[in-house]
């Protein structure tokens, strides 16, 4: 095959990035999870073992906001995939125009997570929103609805939020993949009378397991750490209808100064993306194919 | 081929040029075009990666940093300019002005303190001060005050009140500018309803059962229930019952005062019925888009929030009620701590930077400064100027704040984990509370609480210490 | 290949413009709050044409609130980070994808796991790194900050991307006479420029809208990027939604532009000389 050392060449910047920039701080961070530490409560620092994740798993915020995070992952996850997929068949076919649609199709991914919160809560806002404007006048709904508020409404809001800015992160990946199909299959298949569905269960899908797989699990990994966009939307409310574990981190590592505690949470955060990822990647038999 | 080789070697030194671009720091020297020339601009390099540079050698010139936690597009205007004044008049200081927005100042704060990196002088909020006192990052300016004449005009009662936040008495900061608690009433709903502006919280209460008309989408008030509810409306309570010890002798918390349960659970009877729905998640931009929209009558905030209604309702269309007669009918003010200028234990020059502070609450600087923003300044000479006397909310506070019969209640902002209770508890309590899934007793029972374990616990610290 | 009438209506067009709605309605909400008068925004009855209309918030914001300075501040960090981003990114990925080594799968799942950190919990000793080195307040900090955070996503994405591309074609360009690396120049990297171009956009919207490390590492207004010049616009007491709106705009103009630019590139067969099979 090739010469053995090629390969750690290669991958030298990125070692020597990971080495210099990521060792003390990731280090640092399982290291403080292990004490009790909050520079502005100075009399509570110390040595802590395990207490911070007894702490943390007998706090029934935790388990909540893991409830919540699950569920924003799952949903995030599934409908960006979805409406991505189709977009990006769409945008793959030949036709006059498509190169427009293709930007436009790729502007809220420009956008970022604080901007896009503070769009969203204008449209969303009881009074003066777009939304409850455009709903009220076509007679969709007969009072305005308070979306960031109300316990049934909110989670759908975010979610949509955050689906409008996602999108594009699916559409645009899958399109790139779909660009090393070569035609000729698609038009062997046509030959043979397949169905549109047909090609794409039995062409597309195929050709795109890797990256589809790739992509839904840098993108759960992405959405689980989300924090700006709900934050700006609702702070994690109402009483804590909207707090993702990541929400929960950024109030104890950062709103308050208690970065032990924090940092256990990300411990236990990172653990659990951890074994997700390799069940994940276990089950979705990734790069037996290579 | 060779196409891609050209194309590689572009490239290449595309990049090359964009490290050796950025390698240069940053500089600056491209004044903007009709802006006034912006200040200290770090074009000599000195001042980079560092907040300190020439050692403090009186003969020499001095670069001290300054950093403004509030930063808008009207601060860097008003900065601009009084540090031209500043330097014209202290040739040896040149003074590096560095905004920083105000959701990140406190964390930008937290992580140089941390590093040893802070700057020499900077604007503080009152309530970080406890944290910042606690890991020793001020600088006490008794002494620094000692022989500054001016200081005479500072406000005694704020000067107090952050003389409380440190266990040693010691004046870690001065108090720039504070604004006033107030109830802002739409004036066209009111005249509407045919009503009289109302003298205490519970007519405020009944007032806005009054003013609301969900036919029409109108509100008699907006409470904020989001970020900062708790916050605001501690002040509220203690406005209603003019309780002036946040706590009695044995060291309890009073916050779970009788009235106090009153006013929440009034309140929590208003949600829904007297306020829009959106108010439980409401932060301070959705509250104030509630009442300059014209959809509430009412909402709680302060002074500051002044600027904000005049640009949507327009300059008298609307009223400051300042004073709410209290249970105990005192005159009090409320105060959850002022905007203060404080010099930072990192600094290498602080007697330069405590001139600049000391000048910037000045007569001359704090009154410019706040006329620009419509706060109130805490220098008694500015408090006469023409442009308070002019504005008739501001003259009812400076009387109010000069008259001497006024107390000034702050908040427990001087125990530490006070911050970290109402963010990381309360806001969502007092959610719970509006979505009556809590009763309002329960609620101050359990604050009250909190707040007395944080007090002892903090307590016990200073005690340790030997203080 | 002809397509149908009634297929080109339910398969491309109604679906597209049905998301294209959903796309673009806040995008010209934005548009219209940033040439509505400051005082309008809030103002019942809510408005869709701005009336009267104007351009004084674009003014304050590139003018008053320097957003001449932060654009140019932002495209400099942007360009550098975003080369050696893609660059990193392609020899990573490129060898993770075509070689067996010891170590291999410990170092992609490595590549993984360090994003699981959030980065807020990173910032103090991050913090500490950069002080020591003497690049805080330099965006030389951003810069690195940038490339370390970018490339393990990116790397792994090319990964995928370069999987899909047949071995068997670099084999075949050596067996023409090249070298390694020339075939892998030849073959690959244009074959690859689909991928490219999806890490170059990727890799560009995360550093151009990249906030927390620029607002924590640079102390100096002058090297202040578009994401900070946004938030200070909100300030303690007041938002200027107008200004805001029209900042947004000019902070979202540049990465659309480019990106409608590069799309073009997103197409089959960019392989000059594929060969096929």
């Amino acid at each position: 095959m090739k010469k053995t050392y090629v390969p750690y060449i290669l991958l030298a910047p990125a070692v020597c990035l990971v080495l210099a920039f990521m060792v003390y701080p990731i280090g640092n961070v399982f290291y403080l999870s292990l004490r009790h530490y909050n520079p502005t409560k100075p009399w509570i620092n110390g040595f802590a073992g395990f207490g911070n994740f007894v702490d943390i798993l007998s706090d029934k915020d935790f388990w909540n906001a893991l409830k919540v995070s699950v569920k924003w992952v799952i949903s995030e996850v599934l409908l960006q995939l979805v409406f991505g997929m189709l977009i990006a068949l769409i945008l793959n076919q030949k036709f006059k125009g498509r190169g427009i649609f293709r930007a436009l199709t790729f502007i809220p991914w420009a956008m970022s997570g604080v901007l896009t919160a503070v769009l969203w809560s204008l449209i969303y806002n009881q009074s003066v929103g777009l939304l409850n404007n455009i709903l009220t006048k076509t007679g969709l709904i007969k009072s305005p609805n308070a979306w960031l508020a109300n316990s049934g409404l909110v989670f759908g809001s975010v979610v949509t939020a955050e689906l409008w800015r996602g999108i594009p992160f699916f559409a645009i990946s899958l399109l790139a993949a779909m660009q090393s199909i070569p035609e000729e299959l698609y038009e062997a298949a046509n030959v043979d009378g397949s169905s549109k569905w047909k090609s794409f269960l039995y062409i597309t899908l195929p050709s795109l397991k890797e990256t589809i797989i790739l992509t839904t699990l840098l993108r759960s990994v992405w959405e689980f750490n989300s924090v700006d966009l709900i934050y700006s939307l609702t702070g994690g409310g109402p009483v804590g209808k909207t707090t993702t574990l990541s929400i929960l981190i950024a109030n104890h590592a950062t709103k308050t100064s208690n970065y032990g505690y924090g940092s256990a949470i990300s411990v236990i955060s990172f653990l659990i993306l951890a074994i997700f990822a390799m069940i994940y990647l276990k089950a979705s038999r990734f790069g037996t194919e290579e | 081929m060779k196409k891609q080789k050209r194309g590689f070697s572009l490239l290449m030194s595309a990049a090359l040029t964009g490290v050796l671009l950025c390698g240069c720091g940053g500089q600056s020297g491209t004044p903007t075009t009709t802006q006034a020339a912006q200040p200290g601009t770090a074009a000599d390099g000195q001042t980079q990666g560092q907040s300190q540079s020439a050692p403090a050698d009186s003969s020499e010139q001095v670069t001290i940093t300054f950093w403004d936690h509030s930063a808008s597009e009207i601060h860097t205007q008003i900065f601009t300019h009084l540090i031209e004044e500043f330097e014209k008049e202290n040739h040896d200081i040149k003074v590096n002005f560095v905004p920083i927005p105000a959701s990140d100042a406190k964390a930008k704060y937290d992580v140089a303190i941390q590093s040893g990196t802070a700057p020499d002088c900077g604007g503080v909020s009152q309530y970080w001060m406890s944290d910042f006192i606690v890991q020793n990052a001020l600088v006490a300016l008794d002494d620094y005050m000692a022989g500054w004449d001016n200081g005479q005009y500072l406000l005694e009662m704020y000067q107090q009140s952050i003389r409380d936040m440190a266990s040693d008495g010691k004046t870690y900061a001065l108090a720039h500018r504070v604004t006033l608690p107030t109830v802002w009433l739409n004036n066209q709903m009111l005249a509407d309803a045919g009503k009289e502006l109302p003298s205490d919280w519970l007519e405020v209460c009944e007032l806005a059962q009054e003013l609301t008309d969900t036919s029409k989408g109108l509100y008699g008030f907006s409470i904020r229930g989001g970020a900062g509810s708790s916050q605001q409306f501690e002040q509220m309570m203690y406005m209603h019952s003019g309780e002036e010890m946040m706590f009695d002798e044995n060291g309890n918390s009073t916050v779970n005062d009788p009235a106090h349960v009153e006013l929440l659970a009034a309140f929590a009877d208003l949600y829904m019925k007297a306020t829009p729905e959106s108010d439980l998640t409401n932060g301070y931009a959705e509250m104030v888009a509630a009442f300059d929209s014209g959809t509430a009558a009412m909402i709680f905030h302060n002074l500051g929030s002044y600027g904000e209604h005049k640009k949507t309702l327009g300059e008298g269309n609307f009223t400051a009620i300042t004073t709410l007669e209290s249970k105990k009918e005192t005159q009090a003010i409320i105060s959850n701590g002022a905007t203060c200028n404080a010099v930072f234990k990192d600094s290498k020059n602080p007697e330069a930077a405590f001139r600049f502070v000391a000048y910037l609450n000045e007569h001359y600087a704090c009154s410019y400064f706040n006329s620009q923003i419509g706060q109130i300044p805490c220098n008694e000479e500015a408090l006469q100027d023409d442009w308070v006397v002019e504005v008739t909310h501001m003259k009812a506070a400076a009387d109010a704040i000069l008259s001497g019969n006024c107390t000034l209640i702050t908040v427990p902002i001087n125990v530490i984990g006070y911050y970290d209770l109402h963010n990381n508890e309360l806001v969502q309590g007092f959610q719970q509370v509006l979505l009556k899934e809590i009763s309002a007793q329960q609620y101050l029972d359990d604050w009250a609480e909190s707040m007395t374990g944080l007090k002892k616990d903090y307590d016990a610290y200073l005690a340790s210490m030997g203080q | 290949m002809k397509t149908k009438l009634s297929d080109k209506i339910f398969r491309r067009w109604l679906p597209l413009v049905l998301i294209n709605i959903f796309v673009l309605i806040p995008i010209w909400w934005t548009l219209v709050t940033s040439l509505k008068q400051e005082g309008d925004i809030l103002k019942k009855p809510v408005r869709y044409i701005p009336d009267p209309a104007t351009l004084e918030n674009y003014m304050r914001a590139w003018v008053n609130c320097r957003f001449d300075r932060y654009f140019f501040n932002s495209m400099r960090i942007a360009v550098v980070s975003v080369f050696f981003i893609v660059v990193i990114a392609i020899i990573t990925g490129y060898a993770l994808s075509r070689f067996q080594f010891q170590g291999k799968n410990g170092f992609m799942l490595m590549l993984l796991c360090i994003q699981f950190i959030p980065h807020a919990v990173l910032l103090i000793p991050l913090f500490q790194i950069f002080n020591t080195m003497g690049l805080i307040g330099k965006p030389l900090s951003v810069i690195l900050v940038c490339i370390t955070f970018q490339f393990p996503f990116n790397s792994i994405l090319i990964r995928g991307f370069i999987g899909g591309i047949p071995y068997t074609l670099e084999e075949a360009a050596q067996i023409d006479g090249c070298s390694w690396l020339m075939a892998v120049w030849k073959v690959v990297i244009p074959m690859l420029i689909p991928g490219i171009v999806t890490t170059a956009a990727f890799a560009f919207i995360g550093v151009w809208n990249e906030f927390l490390f620029s607002m924590m590492f640079l102390n100096d207004a002058n090297n202040y990027t578009i994401p900070i010049g946004l938030k200070m616009m909100q300030g303690e007491y007041n938002i200027s939604y107008g200004a805001l709106a029209a900042g947004a705009i000019i902070a979202m103009s540049i990465p659309v532009a480019l990106f409608a630019y590069l799309q073009k590139y997103l197409v089959t067969g960019m392989g000059a000389g594929a060969v096929k099979g």
